[in-house]
C-alpha cells in the first residue's frame, strides 16, 4: 500500500493548481485530484509517482471531458465572459485599482491564450511549471523523452505569441473606445 | 552575426535550447551546447529568446491562478497549502527557481518579494557547493563597544568581561549565517549585513541588554559567592519592603526602567515609568540596593530594614558617558567590472538598482543573474554566463577581467521580455532580459534599438 497520506500531502496542491490551470474551473480540478488519489489508493505500488498521478489526472480529464466537453465548454466560456464583465465593472467603480484591473485582464488574457494551444502543448507546459522533469512529462503524456524539448518549445512560442496578440487586439480596442 | 569562424556549424535548434535550458541534457551534450552558444552570436541570441519565452509563458500561466470561483492553493517550501495573498508570491518565486526570472510586473513590490524568496529557495537547495555568493559583500568596521566613565562600576569580574564576550559571540555567530545567506541585497531580513549590525550596532537595546546582561551576571555571581546571604524569609516579610525612586543626579528627573537590585541576592526589579520601585519580600537586616540606568553611572545606597516598617530611598545616578563609537555597515556591490561596466553601458540599465544577485548552475553552465530594479519597478534579470567554473565567476574575479566589447549583440524585442546578449570575445556571454509593464514599452524600446 503505497503511503497515500504523504502522496496526497506531496502532491495535491500541486495537482490541483495543474488542473485548475487546465480547465479553468476549480471545483473541477478538485473532483478530478480527488478521484485521482482515490484511484491511487487502489495501487499497491507505484513507480514514478508523481508522473502517474498526473498521467491518470489527465486521462480522469480525458474521460471526464468526452462525456461533458459541449456543457462545459459553454458554460465555461459563459462564465469566463461574466467574470471579466464583473471584474471590469468593479474596477471601474474603484479608479485607483488599477491592480486589480490590469490582473483580471491578464488572467482572461492568458486563459484565452492558454486555451488556444494543442492540448498536448497546453498539458506539457503546465506540467514542467509543476516542476516535472522531462522524463515524468514524457510519461505522462506518452511522448519520446527527446520530442518533449521540442513541444515545450513550441508551446512557450505559441503561448506567448497569442498572447501577445490579444493584448495587442485588447490594446487596441481599449484606445478605440 | 557570427563572426567567429563557426558560421559553418550548424545551429542548435529551438527544442534543444529549451532542453538545454531546461537542464534536461546530460552533462555533457549540456557543456557542448553550451560551447556552441557562447561562440555563436545567432545562438546565443537563440537562447536569449528561449530564456525569454520560457519567462514569459511561466508568467502568462502563473495569471492563470486568478481563477473565478476559487483560489488556487499554492505550495509553500513546506508543502503547505497557503493562503493566496502570500501565495502569490511564493508561487512566482518558486517558479523563478527554474524559470530564472518571472515578474508579474504589474505588483513590481511583490515582484521583488518574490525574488527575495527565490533567491532564498535556490541557496536552500544549493546549500554548501556555492560558497562564492557573495556578489554584494556587506563590509563592516566594527568597533567595540566602548564603555567608559564607569558606567557599570560593579564589583563582579564577570561583569566587566561581559560586554566583550557577548560581541565576540554575535561576531562570531553572523560570520557563521554569511556563507548560507550571503548574497542577497535584497534579502534583508537574513543578510550579513543586518546580523552584524545586531552584533556590534550601538543601540541602544544593544547596550542595553548588554548591561542586563552583566546586570544578571552580576548578581548570579555574588549570589553563587556568597548563597548564605540569602536569607530563608520569615512569614510576613512581604510587608517589609523598600520602596524608592530613581532619578538623575543632575535633573532630578525619573528615571524609568532602571534595574534595581538587592546586592547579593537575585531580588530586584525596575522602576516605573516615573522611577518608583518597590523592593519586597526583604528580611530585616541592612541591605545594599543597586541601580543602574544606561548612560548613568550606577549608584547604590544602604538601607536598613527595620522589622515591621518598610524603608523608603532616593537613589540619584550621576550621568555617565556612554561612548559608543559609530559602526558603519556598508554594502559594496563587489563587482566592479563587468557587472558595473554593463549596469553602465545599456541604456536599459540607466537609473537601475540591483535588487538581488545570484548565481545558478542548473544548466550545468555557471550563471550569475543578477536582478536590477528600474526606477519605473520593473524588474531586469541580467545573466552571464561564461564556460568556466563559477569560482572565476565570483565576485573577486569578475572585478580583475575587464569586459571586452561586445562581440555580437543581438536585441529581441518583445512585448513581454526584452532580450539583449552580448558574447565577449573571452567567450563570456551576457544576457539581459526583463518584463515589463506595456506602459513602458515604447520607452525601454527607444532606449536599447539605437
Amino acid at each position: 500500500m503505497t503511503d497515500v497520506e504523504r502522496l496526497f500531502r506531496s502532491y495535491h496542491a500541486t495537482l490541483v493548481r495543474y488542473l485548475t490551470r487546465r480547465l479553468g474551473d476549480r471545483d473541477w480540478a478538485e473532483e478530478v485530484a480527488q478521484e485521482t488519489f482515490v484511484r491511487a489508493l487502489r495501487q499497491d505500488t507505484l513507480k514514478n509517482e508523481r508522473a502517474w498521478l498526473f498521467t491518470v489526472a489527465n486521462n480522469l480529464v480525458r474521460d471526464d471531458a468526452r462525456r461533458t466537453a459541449r456543457q462545459r465548454q459553454q458554460l465555461t466560456l459563459l462564465r469566463d465572459e461574466l467574470v471579466a464583465e464583473a471584474a471590469m465593472d468593479e474596477v471601474v467603480d474603484d479608479a485607483d485599482d488599477v491592480v486589480t484591473m490590469e490582473r483580471a485582464r491578464e488572467t482572461a488574457l492568458a486563459r484565452k491564450a492558454v486555451d488556444g494551444l494543442a492540448e498536448r502543448d497546453r498539458m506539457a507546459l503546465l506540467l514542467r511549471e509543476e516542476g516535472l522533469d522531462y522524463n515524468e512529462i514524457a510519461q505522462a503524456l506518452d511522448l519520446s523523452v527527446s520530442s518533449v524539448g521540442t513541444t515545450l518549445s513550441r508551446a512557450r512560442r505559441r503561448l506567448v505569441e497569442a498572447y501577445e496578440e490579444l493584448q495587442l487586439g485588447a490594446a487596441g480596442r481599449t484606445s478605440n473606445g | 552575426m557570427a563572426e567567429n569562424g563557426l558560421t559553418d556549424s550548424p545551429h542548435v535548434d529551438e527544442g534543444m535550447l529549451h532542453t538545454w535550458l531546461d537542464g534536461a541534457l546530460p552533462t555533457d551534450e549540456s557543456a557542448a551546447v553550451e560551447a556552441h552558444v557562447v561562440s555563436c552570436g545567432v545562438c546565443s541570441a537563440a537562447a536569449a529568446e528561449a530564456r525569454g519565452l520560457i519567462a514569459a509563458s511561466s508568467r502568462i500561466l502563473s495569471a492563470l491562478d486568478d481563477v473565478p470561483g476559487g483560489v488556487v492553493p499554492q505550495i509553500t517550501r513546506d508543502g503547505e497549502l497557503t493562503t493566496p495573498a502570500a501565495a502569490r508570491t511564493v508561487a512566482s518565486g518558486a517558479r523563478s527557481v527554474r524559470s530564472l526570472r518571472s515578474v508579474r510586473h504589474y505588483a513590481p513590490i511583490a515582484a521583488v518579494a518574490a525574488f527575495a524568496i527565490a533567491a532564498t529557495l535556490i541557496l536552500q537547495r544549493k546549500p554548501g557547493p556555492t560558497p562564492k555568493q557573495n556578489v554584494v559583500a556587506a563590509q563592516r568596521r566594527v568597533t567595540p563597544l566602548i564603555v567608559s566613565g564607569g558606567e557599570v562600576k560593579a564589583p563582579a569580574p564577570v561583569q566587566s568581561s561581559e560586554p566583550a564576550h557577548v560581541g565576540h559571540v554575535d561576531a562570531r555567530a553572523s560570520e557563521r549565517g554569511a556563507p548560507s545567506s550571503s548574497s542577497m541585497v535584497a534579502a534583508t531580513t537574513t543578510s550579513p549585513a543586518q546580523v552584524t549590525s545586531q552584533s556590534a550596532a550601538p543601540s541602544a537595546t544593544y547596550a542595553r541588554a548588554t548591561a542586563e546582561k552583566a546586570a544578571a551576571a552580576d548578581a548570579g555571581a555574588l549570589r553563587l559567592s556568597a548563597p548564605a546571604s540569602v536569607m530563608p524569609l520569615p512569614p510576613g516579610s512581604d510587608s517589609l519592603a523598600v520602596t524608592g525612586r530613581v532619578v538623575a543626579a543632575t535633573t532630578g528627573f525619573p528615571l524609568g526602567s532602571a534595574l534595581v537590585a538587592v546586592l547579593g541576592t537575585s531580588n530586584g526589579t525596575m522602576t516605573d515609568s516615573s522611577g518608583v520601585f518597590t523592593i519586597a519580600r526583604l528580611g530585616p537586616g541592612t541591605h545594599t540596593i543597586v541601580a543602574r540606568h544606561i548612560g548613568f553611572a550606577a549608584a547604590q545606597i544602604q538601607v536598613s530594614v527595620p522589622v515591621g516598617h518598610p524603608a523608603s530611598v532616593t537613589l540619584a545616578l550621576p550621568p555617565s558617558n556612554l561612548a559608543l563609537s559609530a559602526t558603519v555597515v556598508t554594502g559594496v556591490a563587489a563587482s566592479t567590472g563587468r557587472a558595473a561596466e554593463l549596469a553602465k553601458s545599456p541604456p536599459v540599465m540607466v537609473g537601475a538598482r540591483i535588487g538581488s544577485s545570484y548565481f545558478s548552475d542548473e544548466h550545468a553552465v555557471p550563471v550569475r543573474h543578477t536582478v536590477y530594479v528600474l526606477d519605473s519597478g520593473a524588474q531586469v534579470t541580467l545573466a552571464e554566463s561564461h564556460p568556466t567554473t563559477i569560482g572565476e565567476l565570483s565576485a573577486e574575479s569578475a572585478g580583475a577581467r575587464a569586459f571586452a566589447e561586445p562581440r555580437a549583440m543581438q536585441t529581441t524585442l518583445r512585448q513581454l521580455v526584452h532580450s539583449v546578449s552580448w558574447v565577449a570575445s573571452d567567450g563570456t556571454t551576457l544576457v539581459l532580459s526583463g518584463a515589463f509593464p506595456t506602459a513602458e514599452l515604447e520607452r525601454l524600446k527607444s532606449q536599447i534599438v539605437r
